[in-house]
């Protein structure tokens, strides 16, 4: 029997994939990562992800099909490569993505080793996201069949290595059936629970209030026009993200955009709807998954929506430019770009900067 | 294809058969089981049946064993016994692959027996006279399998009152062996070591809890027998219930070489440490001073942190690299500002003893009046035992460590000295402790005490002989730290670091061959933290991270010692090697250029 390890964080989608590994005759170790400080007072009460009680949830889920299930501490780790880079992205003025690097630098790699060290070959995970292997020997990442569910946004930074080691059987599954087959095996403990919605490590969502008490002192300034017309004052950069529009603190007749966060001058750029719009954006710590040149792509650049074809051409250093065919909405540095054809993940980066076409 | 296991079993003066059946790859369990002995003679077929439970408690009279348990485990050794000898003898073209997957069913079905197994085994090879016989059903034909999915339930009957026919219905023949347990189970585990290594419980982490011992589940049964009454009760079942207390408490303070008002009977020792401590400190001046050793327990250790923020002065005594307090730094700080000093006599994660007499006495050659000693005495009353009470003025003890069921205590108070209770609404316990008296579990744990005490002696010396063992094997592991390896310490606890071996991972590894050790403290999500002992003692963080502890108990055996010894080292040079190919595994391997 095939030994694999499944991350389960107590949700439905790591049970159900648990639960079809343990089908298909696997001997599966599950296994929930504890992540989240422990500090009582530091962690917000109610049910966040990695709370005792998402854990005593995969346990039951683990007892009900009848394999073993451990805890793993990796909160240094993921305090290290995850909270830290998160708040110190955001005193840069960036919008970072802690699934993506915890998923790069926790899951498929201290857990894989882990894994490794438990005597099993991969790690299994309840994302929305399928791997292919071609006859070339070549892995191929590709959205998940569910569309809405779709999570190889925060995958596309994995190496041909990582895929190699892991499996996501939910990924060929719509989300309503991964709840259907959670009813089904009788997994009461998670089949109607929750989707959660926020940052495992931010459970009551107050990204502002957890920003305020993490960032180093945060300066005052002013918020600007693009124009260079003051029109309000800002609590300090980092608690801005492009895009945003509430709690801006400014009365002007139109609706206000956060366009930039100048960390050089601390003013904060704000604008309206249509200059949100940009078409030229330069990515760096570009990976690709698949060999080749690859000159045009989808190209999503948020976890939720937006994703557009784009023209792809060299800078340098290895980072690229993308230019997309028609403007599109709060591009924003930190964020990943990810490189689509149809359904597979040619590879990814990061926003570096958003440009003005005249850039060119 | 359709199998049945049919083992009949002679042992500890009963005779057991069981009928395990499965259809596949998905095993059954039992389908049926009977027994019959000098006393009673009960059946129980396919289902949940009042005769089981009498079945178990007659078991568990003996060896403390779930009777299921013991016989679905003898059923898969029997399953091994018979796949054995059929390669042998019949050497059957597929017969190895059937039968070798008719070992893993009862694989499985040991996976699912929680730690019985041990005893059961113990039981098999026990005794020379007792027999170990049975039937494997298996197809006539071994070459092909049976797609058949219908249950062997008419045939369990005839099988288990040993009317044996061959079952033609489902083509099934029967192969019946009859060999002495003590060579059946010898083979067994010579032909299959990793079923025997891999599948058996082997339970060493006696430090954290202890299995009920038998005689108390016997002392138990009895007294619920009658309605045990609430011993404030003014009416007879609540006298009865009163005097089971208060003889419990005679039985504690004579053993303790107490006095019967010293005695307060708790939930257990945590209970008793708080109460000592903030019973204690909470009636001395804000500002008093309390110190505790740095490798207390969270119950006491936490306890006097939470003082500290009501106003009292915590301090620390810190303890050398062998975990031994510094005593010496610790007379140096004390002076009329002290009110408290709290020092665990036998550690619970490195199992090392404290100078406690020598301490104690050197306290009160200062002459400090307000100055008093509680000590933490839970993991010493198991083998090494308590330290004389001539000059402690408070002392925690659990039942749970001792085989009594979790939920007793007691905590010491020297006569004279008054503890604020930390809870109110009852005069129970001397108006120290509120709440319904816990009558079974004082009675529980007064017997363990005196159990412990009987067999204080010959536990020491088998524990010795037991520890020295895994010790010295061990130590043949490359890199193998043994914690306070230089300082006195209690025969039962084994605490060990592996360099580069995170204790997460090993612990797993020994799970899943059904060897039950454990690590430092755990949080309420179960995963490991550092141990603050070992990091007391010096060591890295990494280093307590790999904290791993083997703890022994009166039942203890070799084959359990050895279970670590043959294991272990191939767990760790896996993990070692896996940890090395990480090193080759994160290069970026990005492929293709633009």
């Amino acid at each position: 029997m095939k030994r694999i390890v499944v991350a389960m964080s107590g949700g439905v989608d790591s049970s159900v994939a648990a639960a079809l590994m343990h089908s298909q005759g696997y001997e599966v170790i599950g296994i929930t990562m504890t992540l989240s400080p422990t500090d009582s007072q530091a962690a917000p009460a109610g049910r966040g992800c990695c709370s005792v009680w998402d854990v005593t949830d995969a346990e039951k889920v683990a007892y009900k099909l009848g394999i073993p299930h451990y805890s793993f501490n990796l909160r240094d780790e993921f305090q290290r490569h995850v909270i830290d880079d998160f708040v110190q992205e955001y005193a840069k003025g960036r919008t970072p993505n802690p699934c993506r690097r915890c998923n790069q630098h926790i899951k498929f790699d201290h857990l894989l080793q882990r894994a490794h060290e438990l005597g099993a070959e991969h790690v299994v995970t309840g994302h929305y996201a399928r791997v292919r292997r071609s006859e070339d020997g070549l892995y191929h990442l590709l959205k998940g069949r569910d569309h809405h569910k779709d999570q190889s946004y925060v995958l596309a930074s994995l190496t041909q290595e990582q895929l190699a080691h892991v499996l996501f059987p939910i990924g060929e599954l719509e989300k309503s059936r991964v709840r259907e087959l959670a009813r089904e095996l009788e997994l009461h403990s998670v089949a109607n629970k929750p989707e959660s919605q926020d940052l495992c490590f931010i459970p009551d969502g107050d990204t502002a209030g957890f920003l305020g008490k993490h960032l180093p002192e945060q300066k005052p300034g002013v918020i600007v026009e693009s124009s260079g017309k003051v029109v309000g004052k800002h609590q300090g950069l980092g608690l801005y993200t492009i895009g945003q529009r509430r709690g801006l603190g400014i009365a002007t007749g139109e609706p206000r955009y956060v366009l930039e966060l100048n960390v050089a001058n601390n003013q904060l750029i704000v604008g309206d709807s249509q200059e949100l719009e940009h078409s030229l954006m330069e990515v760096e710590e570009v990976a690709w998954l698949q060999p080749g040149t690859h000159e045009r792509a989808s190209v999503k650049y948020r976890s939720t929506t937006g994703e557009a074809p784009a023209s792809i051409r060299n800078g340098e250093g290895g980072n690229v430019f993308v230019e997309f065919d028609t403007p599109q909405r709060a591009l924003a540095p930190g964020q990943a770009a990810v490189f689509y054809d149809g359904e597979e993940v040619l590879g990814g980066g990061t926003i570096a900067e958003v440009l003005a076409l005249s850039a060119r | 294809m359709s199998v049945a296991v049919a083992v009949t079993v002679k042992a500890m003066g009963v005779t057991m058969s069981v009928l395990c059946g499965g259809h596949g790859n998905f095993f059954r369990g039992v389908l049926a089981l009977s027994a019959n002995s000098k006393h009673r003679q009960v059946r129980y077929v396919d289902g949940e049946s009042v005769a089981l439970f009498d079945l178990l408690s007659y078991v568990a009279h003996h060896r403390g064993v779930e009777f299921q348990d013991f016989l679905a485990a003898a059923a898969a050794q029997m399953a091994v016994l018979v796949s054995r000898i059929l390669e042998r003898e019949a050497d059957e073209v597929g017969a190895r692959n059937h039968l070798l997957g008719q070992a893993r069913v009862g694989q499985r079905l040991q996976g699912s027996v929680n730690g019985a197994y041990v005893e059961s085994r113990q039981a098999i090879l026990g005794d020379g006279e007792d027999f170990l016989s049975g039937q494997m059903m298996v197809p006539a034909n071994l070459g092909e399998d049976l797609e058949d999915d219908r249950p062997l339930c008419g045939y369990a009957n005839a099988i288990v009152a040993q009317q044996i026919q061959d079952c033609l219905i489902h083509n099934l023949q029967i192969i019946a062996v009859k060999t002495s347990l003590r060579n059946g189970a010898r083979a067994c585990e010579a032909e299959f070591p990793l079923l025997s290594c891999q599948t058996v419980p082997t339970y060493l982490d006696y430090a954290a809890t202890a299995p009920v011992r038998p005689e108390l589940r016997q002392v138990l049964d009895q007294l619920y027998a009658q309605p045990l009454g609430n011993p404030s009760s003014l009416h007879r079942a609540g006298h009865r219930a009163r005097m089971l207390l208060e003889h419990a408490r005679e039985d504690c303070a004579r053993l303790l070489g107490a006095e019967v008002e010293e005695i307060i009977f708790t939930s257990g020792a945590t209970e008793a440490n708080n109460l000592a401590l903030a019973g204690w400190m909470r009636q001395q001046p804000r500002g008093s001073r309390l110190l505790v050793s740095a490798i207390e327990h969270p119950s006491v250790y936490d306890c006097a942190k939470a003082l500290e923020l009501e106003g009292y002065i915590i301090e620390t005594i810190p303890v050398d690299t062998q975990g031994i307090i510094d005593i010496e730094e610790l007379i140096a700080r004390l002076d009329a500002s002290c009110a408290l000093v709290s020092v665990m006599a036998v550690n619970n994660e490195v199992g090392v003893c404290q100078p406690i007499e020598a301490l104690a006495q050197a306290l009160r050659a200062l002459r400090l009046p307000n100055l008093r000693l509680h000590v933490d005495a839970v993991q010493a009353a198991v083998v090494v035992g308590l330290p004389a009470l001539a000059n402690i003025d408070f002392l925690s003890l659990s039942g749970h460590k001792l085989g009594a069921p979790v939920g007793c205590g007691l905590l010491y108070v020297r006569q004279g000295l008054r503890v604020a209770p930390l809870f109110v609404g009852g005069s129970q316990e001397d108006s120290r402790r509120a709440g319904t008296s816990n009558v079974a579990g004082a009675v529980a744990l007064a017997q363990a005490l005196k159990l412990a005490d009987a067999e204080r002696a010959p536990n020491q010396e088998r524990m010795s002989e037991l520890l020295a063992f895994l010790e010295s094997e061990l130590r043949q592991i490359p890199d193998a730290h043994l914690l306070g390896g230089q300082a006195p310490r209690s025969p039962h606890i084994s605490s060990w670091f592996f360099e580069g071996v995170p204790a997460e991972s090993l612990l797993v590894r020994l799970d899943m061959a059904g060897i039950y050790a454990s690590s430092g403290s755990a949080c309420s999500s179960h995963s490991l933290e550092p141990s603050r002992i070992v990091s007391a003692m010096g060591y890295s963080d990494a280093q307590s991270r790999g904290l791993i502890r083997f703890s022994l108990g009166p039942t203890s055996t070799r084959a359990d010692v050895e279970a670590v010894t043959s294991a272990l080292p191939g767990f760790i040079a896996q993990i070692r090697q896996a940890a090395g190919l990480l090193t080759t595994r994160t290069q970026p391997s990005n492929i293709g250029e633009l």
